[in-house]
This record gives C-alpha cells, sequence and structure tokens, in this order.
C-alpha cells in the first residue's frame, strides 16, 4: 500500500497549470449529498470527467502521507480507499519547488486528485468518498471543453503536448504541455508570413493535413539535387508539429497551423529535403539546406537531426565528445565549418533582402536544432551557440529517457541544451502527427521536441512580428519564460518552453480586483458571484475565497495568513472570458448564521490582485424534506380486488441531499423507489381487510425530517353470490354446443370481477370450459356427467354451482347399464320426469318383468334387476305411446 | 366434488327404484329343437328325440335343425343335432346337441356411455338311455350340460336331467316325468333354479286308409311357479306328407310364452324333411325351424 503513494510526493512543480485544469461548481459541491431530490448535474449533461476527482483532506491524514506511514497508523484510511475502488491518487499541486511554501500555506498541498473505474457515478463515489475519515470535501473534475478543443480536427483530443490535464493517466503531470491553447484563443494561430524551413526527410506536401501551408514552390531535394521532394515519414511528422492545418476537420492540429474554419492560414512550410526513407546515391549538402531558407523566406530553421555516433554499445563517445567540443569552438580559425556558416547565414539575413532592408516578419532568423536522442552529455551540431538547441520531454513532466543533456559535472557543458519542449517517451506517451499518404502516427525525440519550440517561435514571429522584430526579442521571450508547472530543475535539459508565458513574458499579468462581490443565502448554503477579472486578455488564472463568521477577520486575511477561523478556498477560472460571471457555492455551513466573505484573483505565477470588499450574508434556518402525495390520501379505501396507485415526491426546500425510508403499514404495500421520492401501490387482495398506516420519513443531511401517514382500509371482502342456478344441460347430437353467460348466474356484492373454474365428470361426454365469462359445452358422445361452476374473487372466496349435463344422440330411451348387474337406468330425452313402461322377455319369451316407472334425462328410473337370472332379455320401453326395444343382458 | 356429486346421482335414482321377482336360470334348456314337435305347439314328451323312452317304442331317427328364433326377441340362430337309436328290442339312447348365436347387443357404463357390443352364445349338450320293461311300459333318463355366455367373461354353467316313465298301448301313449332338474346357476350371492318342471304327456295315433292322424299333449307344472301346456295335431298321407298344428301355452314363470305352431313335413325311404312356424306371440312369432332328417 506504501508503494500507491510513494510517487504522490515526487512531482514537482505543478501548481498554476494544474489549477487551470480544474474547475470547480456549485454542482460539484452539491454532490457530496448522500442523496439528491432531484438529478444531478451529471446526469443531467455528463459535465463531469468520468473516473477521477479531486478530494480534500485533514492535516492529519496528509502528514501521514507525506510521512509514509499511511501504511501503519492510517491503515484505515488506505483500506477505505481500496474499499471504494480507488486505484490510485496524487497530489493535484505537484511539489511546488521555490513556491512550495505559499502553496502549503494555501492548503492547496491537501488537495488530492483520485482515479477509480470510470463506470462508478460521480455522485455515488462522492457518498463513498465522504465516508472516508480524513476525506474534507469531494470534487468532481468539470470537463473543460472550452479550452479542451479548440479546433475541430478529430485527433487533437490525443495530442496531449497541447493540452496535459493528467487525467488521461496518473502517471502524467497536469501542466506538462506547451501552453498553447490559450495562445490560439488570445493571440494567433499563425501567420502565413512567417516561413520556416524543415531541414529534414522530404515533406508530404500534398498531405491532406499539411498541404494549405507548405510551400512547394520553394521546397528543394538536396539529395537530388531537384524540385522534387519525396515525403517521408520524419519530414512530414515533424512538419506536421509546426503547422498541420488548424480546425479543418482533419486529422490533427499544429503549433501555428492557423485556423482553417475562420479562413486564417497558418505559417508555411519549406521542405529542404537532407533525408530520404530509401536508398539514394549521393549525399545531401545539410549546409546549403540551412541557408536555402534563409534565401527563400524563411526566419525560422527547424532542424531536427543531428550527427550520428552510432548506437548503444557502438556509440563513438570519443567523436561524439570530439565534435561536441569542436561546435563550441567559435566559427573562425580551427572552428571554421560550412555549417556554422550557413547557421550563421541564417541568422544574420533571414528576413532581409539583398540589401540588408527587413522584408520578413523578422529581421534576422533564428535556427533551432534537436539535441539528439543519445541519452548523453553531447549533441552536435545542437550545442553550437549560434543555434537553440531543443531537448525533450514527456508527459509525465521529466526529461524524457532518451534525450541528450548538459552534464551537472563539467561547466562546458552543463547548459548546451538551451530548452526543452514535448517530445514524447514511449514509457508515457508519444506525439502524434502527420504521416506520408494522409495517414497519422506517434513518434518520440527531440526531433519531435524541435518544431514544438519552433511552433511557438513561429507563433510569436506571427504575433509580434514585423518591422522591427529582431531575432533578438524572439529569442529574449523563449528563453527566458518558461512553464511554470515544469521546472526540470538539475535536468540540464534547459527551461520547459510555454507560449502562453512566452507570450506574456515581461508582462504585469496581475489580474484586476474583484469589484461585484455578491453573497446569497440558501439554507446553510452561500453562493458567490462575480465578474472574472484579467490582466490585458488574459483573465485570472484563479481566485482564492476567504470566508468566515468574523468579519475582521476575513478583512485582514492574506493568501499568506488567514487566522480567526477564516477559511480559504481556491479555485480556476479555467474558460471564462473576462466580464463572464463566477460563481462558487460553499455548503455546509452554519444555519442562521452570519458569514463574510472576499476574493482575491492571481495570476499563472500565484501574484494576487488587490482584495475585493468584504461581503456579508447570513444563512437561513434548515428546512425539513416535504413530501408530496400524488393526490389526497385523506380516507384512502379500497376492495380487495382493487389496486390502489400512488406516488410520492420527496423535495428537500433547502437542497440538502435528503434520505427517505418507509415503514410499511401492510403485506399489500410495494413500494418502489423513484428519481424524486416513491411509487407505492397497494394490492387488496394481498392483506386481510382491516385500516393500515405506512409511515414515509424523509430526513435531511442535517437530520431536520418530516413523516407521512399514508392511513388506507382495505373493505370486507364479501364473497360472491348464486344469482341463479343453471338448468340441467341436455345434448341430442354429437358437437352440439352450448354457451351460457356465467354473470347471469353469479355475482359479486363488492363489484369484483370474478374469475371461474369449471369441473366436470364425464369429460369423455362433454368438455366444459370457461372463457371470458361464457361457459363453452360441447357434446361429445352419449352419456352423463355433473358439471360444477365455482365463480371466485381475488381473495379466493367463491360460489359454485352444480348441474348435470347428458348427451343423448341414439334411442330416444336408454336402459343402462349393460350388462346390468342389480339396478337397471331407463333414461330418456325429457327434461323432465316422464312415465315409461318396461317389459322383459327371456331369450325363450317368456315374461320375467312388466311395470311402469319414471324417469328423464338427468332423474333416470331405476329397476331392480337383482332377482333376474343372468341371461339375454329383450326389453320393450313404453314412452308417449311409442315403444323401443332394447337387448338387457343380465350378469 | 366428485363424491358428492355421486351421492347426488344415487339420490335421485334412489326414489323410482323398482324390483322384479325371481325368474329361472338358463330357459333355453326347454327351447323345443325338432322341426316337427315344434310345429305341433311343442307337445315333445313322446318324441323319441326328446324323451329316451319313447325310443324302443317308436324306432331310430336322427335330425338336424336350424332355427331362426325368437325374431321379436333375442333374435337367436339356434342349430340343433339331436338322434335316438334303439338297440336291441328293449335298449335305446338317444343325444341332443345345440348351439345357439345371439345377435349383437350394445354395451354401456353405469352412465350410459356406449362402449362396444357384443354377441351372446348358448350351449346345450347331452345323452340318455331307454330301456323297455315291457311291451307296453319304458323308462328314459339322460343329462344335459348347459353353458349360456352373456358377456366377457360372464358365462353360466349347468347340469340338468330328466326322467320319465312311458306306457303305451295300441295308439294311445303316455309318459310322466320330471324335466330340467339341475343344479342352480350362481351369479354374485345369489343363487337361480332351472326351469324344472313336473310333466305329463298322451298321445293317440288313429290310421286310416292312406291316412293317419296323430294327437299328443303336454303338460309342464314349472318349480319356480308357472304352468306350461302343448296341444298338437298331424296328419299323415301315405306316411310320405305331413302336415302339422299346435299350440302352447304358458303361464307365470314358464320359460315358454303362449303360442300357436303350424308346420309340413315329408318323408321319403325314412329320410324326412320339416319345417315349422310359430305365430300368435310378439316375440316368439314368426319362429322358422327347418330341419332334415332320418328314421330308421
Amino acid at each position: 500500500m506504501n508503494k500507491r503513494f510513494d510517487g504522490i510526493l515526487l512531482g514537482t512543480l505543478a501548481l498554476l497549470c494544474a489549477c487551470q485544469r480544474t474547475q470547480p461548481q456549485e454542482t460539484a459541491l452539491l454532490m457530496q449529498e448522500t442523496r439528491q431530490a432531484t438529478p444531478t448535474a451529471e446526469e443531467k449533461g455528463g459535465i463531469y470527467l468520468s473516473g477521477i476527482a479531486n478530494i480534500y483532506l485533514d492535516e492529519e491524514t496528509v502528514r501521514m502521507i507525506e510521512e509514509g506511514v499511511v501504511s501503519t497508523k492510517a491503515a484505515s484510511f488506505n483500506d477505505a480507499l481500496g474499499e471504494v475502488g480507488i486505484s490510485s491518487m496524487e497530489r493535484v499541486f505537484p511539489y511546488a519547488g521555490e513556491f512550495e511554501q505559499r502553496t502549503r500555506e494555501m492548503g492547496m498541498h491537501r488537495w488530492y486528485r483520485i482515479h477509480y473505474s470510470p463506470s462508478v457515478k460521480t455522485d455515488k463515489m462522492s457518498t463513498l468518498v465522504k465516508q472516508i475519515p480524513g476525506v474534507q470535501q469531494f470534487e468532481p473534475v468539470v470537463k473543460a471543453q472550452t479550452t479542451h478543443v479548440p479546433f475541430n480536427d478529430p485527433r487533437l483530443g490525443e495530442q496531449w503536448q497541447y493540452w496535459n490535464d493528467g487525467s488521461a493517466s496518473s502517471k502524467w503531470q497536469a501542466g506538462a504541455d506547451m501552453g498553447v491553447y490559450p495562445v490560439w484563443r488570445y493571440f494567433t494561430t499563425g501567420n502565413p508570413k512567417v516561413i520556416v524551413s524543415v531541414v529534414d526527410g522530404g515533406v508530404h506536401l500534398n498531405h491532406e493535413d499539411l498541404s494549405g501551408n507548405v510551400l512547394p514552390e520553394y521546397s528543394y531535394n538536396f539529395i537530388a539535387q531537384s524540385d522534387y521532394v519525396t515525403a517521408t515519414e520524419h519530414g512530414t511528422h515533424v512538419a506536421g508539429i509546426i503547422a498541420a492545418v488548424n480546425n479543418n476537420g482533419i486529422g490533427v492540429s499544429g503549433m501555428a497551423g492557423g485556423d482553417a474554419a475562420k479562413g486564417e492560414p497558418g505559417c508555411k512550410i519549406i521542405s529542404c529535403q537532407v533525408f530520404s526513407d530509401e536508398e539514394v546515391e549521393g549525399s545531401a549538402s545539410f549546409e546549403n539546406a540551412v541557408k536555402w531558407g534563409a534565401d527563400h523566406g524563411a526566419v525560422l530553421s527547424n532542424n531536427s537531426w543531428g550527427y550520428d555516433f552510432g548506437k548503444g554499445d557502438e556509440f563513438d563517445a570519443e567523436r561524439a565528445k570530439s565534435m561536441h567540443e569542436f561546435f563550441l569552438l567559435p566559427n573562425s580559425g580551427e572552428g571554421k565549418s560550412a555549417l556554422k556558416d550557413a547557421i550563421d547565414y541564417f541568422n544574420q539575413y533571414a528576413g532581409l533582402d539583398a540589401n540588408g532592408n527587413q522584408v520578413g516578419p523578422m529581421a534576422g532568423g533564428v535556427v533551432f536544432f534537436s539535441a539528439g536522442n543519445d541519452n548523453r552529455f553531447w549533441g552536435s551540431p545542437a550545442n553550437y551557440p549560434g543555434v537553440v538547441a531543443v531537448g525533450a520531454i514527456g508527459p509525465q513532466g521529466g526529461r524524457a529517457y532518451y534525450s541528450n543533456y548538459g552534464d551537472p559535472d563539467d561547466p562546458t557543458i552543463t547548459d548546451w541544451v538551451d530548452i526543452s519542449a514535448t517530445g514524447g517517451d514511449s514509457n508515457y506517451g508519444m506525439i502524434l502527427s502527420t504521416l506520408p499518404g494522409n495517414t497519422y502516427g506517434r513518434y518520440q525525440g527531440t526531433s519531435m521536441a524541435c518544431p514544438h519550440v519552433t511552433g511557438v517561435a513561429a507563433l510569436l514571429v506571427s504575433y509580434f512580428g514585423g518591422p522591427g522584430f529582431t531575432r533578438e526579442m524572439l529569442l529574449e521571450r523563449m528563453l527566458n519564460s518558461s512553464n511554470p508547472v515544469v521546472t526540470l530543475e538539475h535536468q540540464n535539459i534547459g527551461k520547459m518552453l510555454d507560449a502562453t508565458a512566452a507570450f506574456t513574458y515581461g508582462e504585469d499579468r496581475t489580474p484586476s480586483a474583484v469589484t461585484d462581490l455578491s453573497a446569497e443565502a440558501r439554507s446553510n448554503t452561500v453562493t458567490l458571484s462575480w465578474s472574472v477579472t484579467g490582466s490585458g486578455k488574459l483573465p485570472a488564472a484563479g481566485y482564492t475565497v476567504f470566508f468566515g463568521t468574523d468579519k475582521d477577520a476575513v478583512e485582514a486575511a492574506t493568501p499568506a495568513k488567514a487566522g480567526g477561523g477564516v477559511q480559504k478556498a481556491t479555485m480556476v477560472a479555467s474558460g471564462l472570458e473576462i466580464g463572464e460571471t463566477l460563481s462558487r457555492t460553499y455548503s455546509s455551513l452554519a444555519f442562521e448564521t452570519p458569514y463574510w466573505y472576499k476574493v482575491m484573483g492571481f495570476d499563472k505565477v500565484l501574484s494576487y490582485s488587490e482584495a475585493s470588499d468584504v461581503v456579508g450574508v447570513v444563512t437561513q434556518a434548515n428546512l425539513p424534506p416535504t413530501i408530496v402525495p400524488s393526490e389526497p390520501i385523506d380516507h384512502l379505501s379500497l376492495h380487495t380486488y382493487e389496486t390502489l396507485k400512488l406516488s410520492f415526491v420527496i423535495s428537500e426546500p433547502d437542497g440538502h441531499g435528503v434520505t427517505w425510508t418507509v415503514s410499511p403499514g401492510s403485506t399489500a404495500e410495494n413500494w418502489l423507489p423513484t428519481d424524486d421520492g416513491y411509487s407505492l401501490s397497494i394490492a387488496g387482495a394481498l392483506a386481510e381487510e382491516g385500516t393500515y398506516t405506512a409511515t414515509i420519513t424523509a430526513t435531511d443531511q442535517y437530520n431536520a425530517s418530516s413523516t407521512l401517514d399514508v392511513e388506507y382500509t382495505i373493505l370486507y371482502n364479501t364473497p360472491p353470490r348464486v344469482i341463479s342456478s343453471i338448468d340441467n344441460q341436455l345434448f341430442t347430437s354429437k358437437n352440439e354446443e352450448k354457451t351460457l353467460e356465467l354473470s347471469q348466474h353469479f355475482s359479486d356484492p363488492d363489484g369484483e370481477a370474478l374469475s371461474y373454474e369449471v369441473s366436470n365428470t364425464a369429460q369423455s361426454v362433454m368438455h366444459a370450459t370457461v372463457n371470458a365469462g361464457i361457459l363453452y359445452m360441447t357434446a361429445f358422445t352419449d352419456g352423463s356427467g355433473a358439471v360444477t361452476v365455482t365463480a371466485r374473487d381475488a381473495q379466493g372466496k367463491s360460489a359454485s354451482i352444480e348441474f348435470l349435463t347428458a348427451v343423448r344422440t341414439g334411442e330416444a330411451v336408454l336402459a343402462y347399464p349393460n350388462p346390468v348387474v342389480d339396478n337397471l337406468y331407463l333414461t330418456n330425452r325429457e327434461l323432465n320426469a316422464q312415465s315409461m313402461t318396461l317389459r322383459l322377455v327371456s331369450a325363450t319369451g317368456g315374461l320375467v318383468y312388466e311395470g311402469t316407472v319414471s324417469g328423464s334425462a338427468f332423474e333416470p328410473a331405476v329397476v331392480d334387476l337383482s332377482g333376474l337370472a343372468p341371461g339375454v332379455y329383450s326389453a320393450t320401453i313404453g314412452l308417449g305411446g311409442n315403444e323401443y326395444k332394447q337387448t338387457v343382458v343380465k350378469k | 366434488m366428485k363424491k358428492s356429486i355421486l351421492i347426488s346421482l344415487v339420490a335421485v335414482l334412489l326414489p323410482v327404484a323398482l324390483f322384479a321377482q325371481e325368474s329361472p336360470a338358463l330357459p333355453f334348456i326347454r327351447t323345443d329343437r325338432s322341426a316337427v314337435t315344434s310345429a305341433m305347439g311343442g307337445a315333445e314328451a313322446l318324441s323319441p328325440l326328446y324323451n329316451p323312452a319313447a325310443v324302443p317304442f317308436r324306432g331310430s331317427d336322427v335330425a338336424f335343425s336350424f332355427q331362426s328364433w325368437a325374431p321379436g326377441g333375442a333374435k337367436s340362430t339356434n342349430m340343433n343335432l339331436t338322434g335316438g337309436f334303439r338297440i336291441g328290442k328293449r335298449l335305446a339312447v338317444n343325444f341332443i346337441g345345440a348351439y345357439q348365436n345371439g345377435k349383437e347387443y350394445p354395451l354401456y357404463d353405469n352412465t350410459g356411455i356406449g362402449k362396444s357390443t357384443f354377441a351372446p352364445s348358448d350351449l346345450l349338450a347331452g345323452a340318455g338311455v331307454g330301456f323297455a320293461f315291457t311291451d307296453f311300459l319304458s323308462i328314459g333318463v339322460n343329462v344335459k350340460f348347459a353353458q349360456s355366455t352373456v358377456a366377457q367373461g360372464s358365462s353360466y354353467n349347468a347340469v340338468a336331467g330328466d326322467a320319465f316313465l312311458l306306457f303305451k298301448m295300441k295308439g294311445f301313449s303316455a309318459t310322466a316325468g320330471v324335466a330340467s332338474l339341475g343344479t342352480p346357476v350362481k351369479s354374485g350371492e345369489r343363487k337361480f333354479g332351472l326351469p324344472a318342471s313336473a310333466k305329463v304327456g298322451l298321445g293317440y295315433d288313429l290310421a286310416f286308409g292312406t291316412g293317419a292322424l296323430c294327437f299328443a299333449a303336454d303338460a309342464d307344472v314349472f318349480f319356480t311357479g308357472g304352468v306350461g301346456a302343448a296341444l298338437g295335431a298331424q296328419y299323415g298321407w301315405n306316411d310320405m306328407v305331413f302336415a302339422r298344428a299346435g299350440f302352447h301355452l304358458g303361464t307365470g314363470n314358464a320359460p315358454l310364452p303362449t303360442y300357436a305352431s303350424v308346420g309340413l313335413g315329408v318323408k321319403f325311404v325314412g329320410i324326412h324333411l320339416d319345417v315349422s312356424y310359430l305365430l300368435g306371440n310378439a316375440v316368439l312369432g314368426n319362429t322358422l325351424c327347418a330341419g332334415i332328417g332320418y328314421a330308421f
């Protein structure tokens, strides 16, 4: 567990840029609550970045983390982090070096960025994290779309070198980028008058994302001594970094690629091809290639190349050192060289015509060379004092593992790398740019860092360039400003170039004081609002809010010291223009208490403005939650067959988090949570008759609660009743069908819809079934039986009707069973009993029985033949004046 | 529920139940199977094919008959083989064999649901012996086995016997005895007696020219109740052509009802062909019997 936090203290100065990448909002604070009565901001619009957030820790927890004792004294803290799914965390504002003291004075060292699964919703994580001892605040990270995606180039989001907020990886350092977004926004995206010669492999001049910013007519192939430039991966990649067309909806963005959507072209590229991806005869004149740019309008020369002294074990250190030393010599005498002449020529004559008059945007040129990728102390010709040597960093904010650098132990070659820029690091993230064939790819190297520096130079010349602007002015801005986050101390690769810093070099960027601070209280939450201030074009980087209950203490508070219970809170203003309204909400304050506020703006180097006036506001009393039913709930009653549906909206008038519980009154209730309360379904059949009371209790986070009793009565269930009996049913032909409307025979005093069941003792004789309250009967074959129809209500109470059925399709009379053992039944097709005569004679004609009986289809006559000897008899049955004969066998 | 329904059915049926009086079992053993005697009202007591005591005075005879029995009732088809044989001057034997195939009747279960059909059948076999003590007095006995199959798996058996004394003087004959004494038929726990009776018979033969008249009369008093009586006459021409008529009376539990009969016969070199026809009874009316025999 210690390892998790080992790295969090190793960060270097990241204070200011980190401030730019977070944007606390009112909604963010509200999300700390347990549960909102209204949908969260995340659910509404997805304004937060998934999987990351900032938390504010108490001093004791921070102390244990910094002392590395979290696994012992604060084991519960670590365990809690793991339990809620936090995979890692690090300081939001990394160690700030010389500025660390004032960073800590503001409590900014207590902000930590946590990383967790993006599938976990922000409000859920807020609830979980708030329960961890030592966590004082949870702050979602708001998506900064305004500054994050300035152009519509689809892969701009992958170009971390332009904007690195640290959210892509816990290993990345927020602010470890070129700081170019503000320049694009407030200053320039490039100017076609600024021409950059790319001394490199050939550039794919017709690349879909480059062609608008290249000058094919001035480009030249110094290998083939031809105007025909052959595209190479390296040269195309470098050119794309400098001037891939911006905002054209295609591919990537370039540092000085203009704004195609606005019709503003970027800086122009001249490809001076000195390398080829294919084996070719002859060698190029690098010297002439450098000079070519100066003679064809270029004022900047990008040289992402150096001398090859071998790789790995074959690296010729002696020759590298020797050559390094040679290029340290002045360009005269033993130090004289053609390349130095070319560089000097470019520096002196670029931007000038043959008569020495300035015709370009800058008088004189600047040559940029990559420092080399050997991880050595030497790098020629980059170390020639006449050029700007560029080292590389990765997104982690430190020297890339391959970048050549100065020897700290040899004063003569300690500081030969002049400046650093983003070159990528395969251990963390590489640089995405253009490649031949209208493709794109990622490279790393000082070759990539160099065009980023050239690109910043191109932007600077685009904005500041013009008559009187000299190379010295450009170099002063570039070499004397730096990225405020990536300090690169003791890494011997110069300062990290930052475009915004270079553009604002020498200016007082302290924002003006806030003059319209206002405060509004809602319950124990206070919302501050004020207009964003700034300096020149640049808005304030952020604001520090001082607040407390002691007005005098608030007035006396300074960024360095805030006593008397005054609290400080820092926020960034990224994405907001000067004059736009900025709001901040402070919750969890004491109720009915006066609070005093003032704000101070600051720029990127924490230079504070004057304080605003102190404004006061009195917080309000806490109001309990409200529970509002969807309809009046007085005198609720329902029958057992009914289902009553209600809903309850639970709201918190103060906007506090609220939890609610239900105490059911009976088993008939089904409570389901909704977004804003509960839905209730009461099924009368699921409980006995009686009066019940369910209770809803809503409690806000300050334990103010409301209850609502829902009383209802389940009425007595009267069983179904028989209205009229069902006549016996006689069928005289097969497949004869009969139907009965059962509602004519059954009713429910409660008005309840009834369900019906049928039982049939002679299913082979007749089929009986019920559908939709209709009894359907179909005769199959001769026989008789009984049918029972049962009507049942929802609670299972029932009433039944039984009737007889008979199917008689043969003779009008029938004697059965046959053979008979004792009783012989005589039936007929008559619904009511009829008189029948019966004569039985033996097989020899002797009369053995003669009598008169009475029977019907459902009440057959019975003749006891138990006294009759076994044998075959002839029966003659008389009915209604007709006689019917049947053989009857006695067993 | 089913139990209640059954109880309901029983309750409905019981109020109209009646009872029948006991009847004799296996009545078919009293069926007259000769085309000659059946034409004479069933007066068979002096027939050598029926009474072994008559054989020593009548000579030998064997006959086969076919009966379409009781078209208005049982509608059975009967096949009968009978014979009487004189052995020497005083001893005689006779036999009988009969098979009756009844018409199919429908089967119904206890709820009146039709199931299938079944054809009943009857079997009768017997033999007897007669002995003349003198020229005018003889005795005869026989034993018969009777079986009736009325349904699948329901057959009833019995053994019955007859015993007669016979007196004959010139054209006058008289006999007396008991008929169909035998084992009862059991059905369930009940036993049913055979149609046994005390029987007497009288006869008188009168010859004139080429013609001859023969009169016969029987009377039965049945032990199960009822009386039966038969009266018949025959006119013969040259002992070749015969005309017959008769009447039968049946009362009470007598196995045969009241009916009338007529018949014809021809005889040549001992071979005789005879037919009879019954009438005057709804059940036995239209009963037809045809026989062929040989008298020697």
